[in-house]
């Protein structure tokens, strides 16, 4: 076994515990639920961004706030990490 | 105690049974299996009729003579055929007199062709003789031509042998007389239908002819039969089957460029090889035992059978494979066909893609990822025994690495990743739905048999005016703007929170 092997086996591991505890969907708000209404909001949400799109720069907006929601998805990765790494040397969350 | 009647009668049956079985051997099997294009006419009652005599048929005209040769009697028109087992190819020779050529073309021929309880199919090929310049000739006619082909003279009141040799396999036959040099391959008549022959008719439209010794005779050194040459443009690019004798086949098929795929059945495609149209005589489904995951240039065989009644003798056989991709969220089938066309089709239900280790059936061995180190060079081969230790010691295994692809699939589905990746998918779902305000245009042309659109939409074009554009921009500007100025705030605040 590789080191590498080694290391995956750790997130494997990792992964296939969460996998187990993780639920598919939230309680009172299925996963189809969401999906459908996320749908109808994107509807929704076309026609009423296609038309102020005449003066208003809509793909600029949805650039901006992809860069923002990534931003934030990567600061909670890395606050998670810190946290479960000091679980790991026993200096409390 | 069992009564001698009984053993009487299972004595009877079992004689009876053995007798039948001799007359069969003795009798019929000879008369079903016979080659019609062996005769000798000796045994044949003089001064009979052909017609009725060793399996010969038609009209009463041709007569035995008592020489054991056929003639035609004064004022006769003759039309008999024989016909026996089907061949698929042949060297036949028949010695033929005349004593005139009263007419042009062929007054006197020998066709060949399958026949059915008497009925003729029509010549595949034939030679004749008849007159040409005041001489006596022999001729024939190429398949799909009406233009006569005069082969030989032939001496008037001289016994000739006339052989024509043919094969189901090139389509074509050729023609001699007396052993001089053969005729130029030519092709049959209706190739389409050409399954092989078991029959001969001889016509005479005058009492000038007498004919002796059907034969069928090895010819040595012909050269062989020559083999099929395409005729259709496209034909080299087909794989062929030929319905006579290949009614259960196969094949290889070379997989086109793929992605994902786990394939799930193979169509193929029989169609019509003597159609300028690609004409589709059948199409056989075969199911694969188990979904499998094909690699781009494996080579795929397969193997068929077919008891669909197939008129032409030779068939093109062409094929899509069917597979299902995975790249995607949803389930997508695609298919190639032989010209490496891809098609894709969306499911109509948009089922959720399972998760690709549900279809894994083999992992790679881990072997085949380590370089080859035989045959190299001192430094060469130092260099890649460093990089297979590196490797080993150092890099996952493809096989851990697929183990931990497959874990993410199975985690893609559990909350809250689900959740999330269809909220950026919303995103962009909505960013692909908005369509900028700036000019299109859009240019419907029509093209060989179809229309097809060709959006321009990229190509900004001041249909708006001077005065209405110029707003437009000065306001999506001052907006531009304030979005990034709210952002650079944000993204100030935004680092303050990290350091």
């Amino acid at each position: 076994m590789s080191l590498g092997d080694a290391i995956l086996n750790g997130i494997i591991f990792f992964i296939q515990k969460l996998t187990n505890l993780l639920p598919k969907n939230i309680p009172f708000f299925s996963f189809e639920t969401y999906q459908t209404l996320l749908a109808s909001v994107k509807n929704f949400s076309v026609v009423i961004l296609n038309s102020i799109s005449w003066f208003f720069p809509v793909a600029l907006l949805f650039t901006l706030l992809k860069v923002i929601i990534y931003s934030y998805l990567a600061l909670f990765s890395f606050k998670t990490m810190r946290f479960l790494v000091n679980l790991l040397r026993g200096a409390g969350a | 105690m069992k009564s001698p009647l009984v053993k009487k009668s299972w004595f009877i049956g079992l004689f009876g049974t053995l007798f039948l079985v001799f007359l069969f051997f003795s009798y019929a099997f000879p008369v079903l299996a016979q080659s019609p294009f062996e005769d000798d006419f000796n045994d044949y009652t003089a001064e009979h009729y052909l017609n009725g005599q060793g399996n010969w048929t038609g009209y009463n005209t041709w007569k035995i003579n008592d020489l054991g040769r056929v003639y035609l009697p004064v004022g006769g028109n003759g039309d008999n055929l024989k016909a026996g087992e089907l061949k698929t190819e042949g060297n036949w020779r028949l010695s033929v007199n005349i004593t005139g050529c009263p007419y042009a073309y062929s007054y006197f021929n020998a066709s060949f062709s399958t026949s059915s309880s008497g009925s003729w199919s029509g010549d595949y090929f034939y030679w004749g003789i008849g007159k040409k310049d005041d001489e006596c000739w022999l001729s024939t006619i190429e398949g799909g031509t009406s233009t006569t082909t005069y082969l030989s003279k032939i001496s008037p009141n001289e016994w000739h042998t006339i052989d024509v040799q043919w094969s189901l396999n090139s389509l074509k036959f050729r023609v001699r007389v007396d052993e001089e040099d053969w005729s130029e391959w030519l092709s049959v008549s209706s190739p389409e239908y050409f399954k092989g022959i078991n029959a001969i008719r001889i016509k005479s439209r005058i009492d000038l002819a007498e004919f002796d010794d059907l034969e069928h005779i090895p010819i040595s050194g012909t050269g062989g039969y020559p083999d099929v040459e395409p005729t259709y443009p496209e034909d080299e690019k087909w794989n062929y089957i030929s319905t006579t004798t290949d009614i259960s086949f196969s094949g290889e098929i070379v997989v086109p460029e793929l992605y994902n795929g786990y394939c799930f059945n193979l169509w193929i495609f029989l169609n019509d090889r003597w159609s300028a149209t690609t004409t589709q005589k059948t199409q056989l489904i075969i199911p694969f035992d188990e979904d499998f995951r094909v690699e781009t240039n494996e080579i795929l065989p397969y193997s068929t059978t077919t008891d669909i009644e197939i008129v032409p003798n030779l068939m093109k056989v062409s094929y899509i494979l069917h597979c299902f991709n995975f790249d995607k969220n949803e389930l997508e089938l695609f298919e190639h066909d032989e010209n490496a066309t891809l098609s894709i089709y969306p499911l109509a239900i948009n089922l959720p893609s399972p998760p690709l280790s549900e279809y894994i059936t083999e992992l790679p061995e881990p072997e085949e990822y380590f370089e080859n180190c035989e045959g190299l060079t001192t430094f060469d081969w130092l260099f890649c025994k460093l990089k297979n230790l590196f490797v080993e010691i150092i890099l996952p295994t493809p096989v851990k690495k697929q183990e931990l692809e497959n874990e993410i699939t199975k985690i893609s589905t559990k909350f809250p990743v689900n959740y999330l990746s269809e909220s950026f998918l919303f995103i962009s779902d909505i960013s692909s739905g908005i369509t900028e305000t700036e000019p299109d245009l859009v240019i419907t042309a029509p093209f060989t048999n179809t229309t097809s659109s060709i959006d321009f939409s990229l190509v900004k074009l001041n249909l708006g005016g001077t005065l209405n554009l110029t707003l437009q921009s000065i306001i999506k500007t001052f907006f531009s703007v304030l979005l990034i100025f709210l952002f650079i705030k944000w993204l100030l605040g935004f680092l303050g929170d990290i350091f």
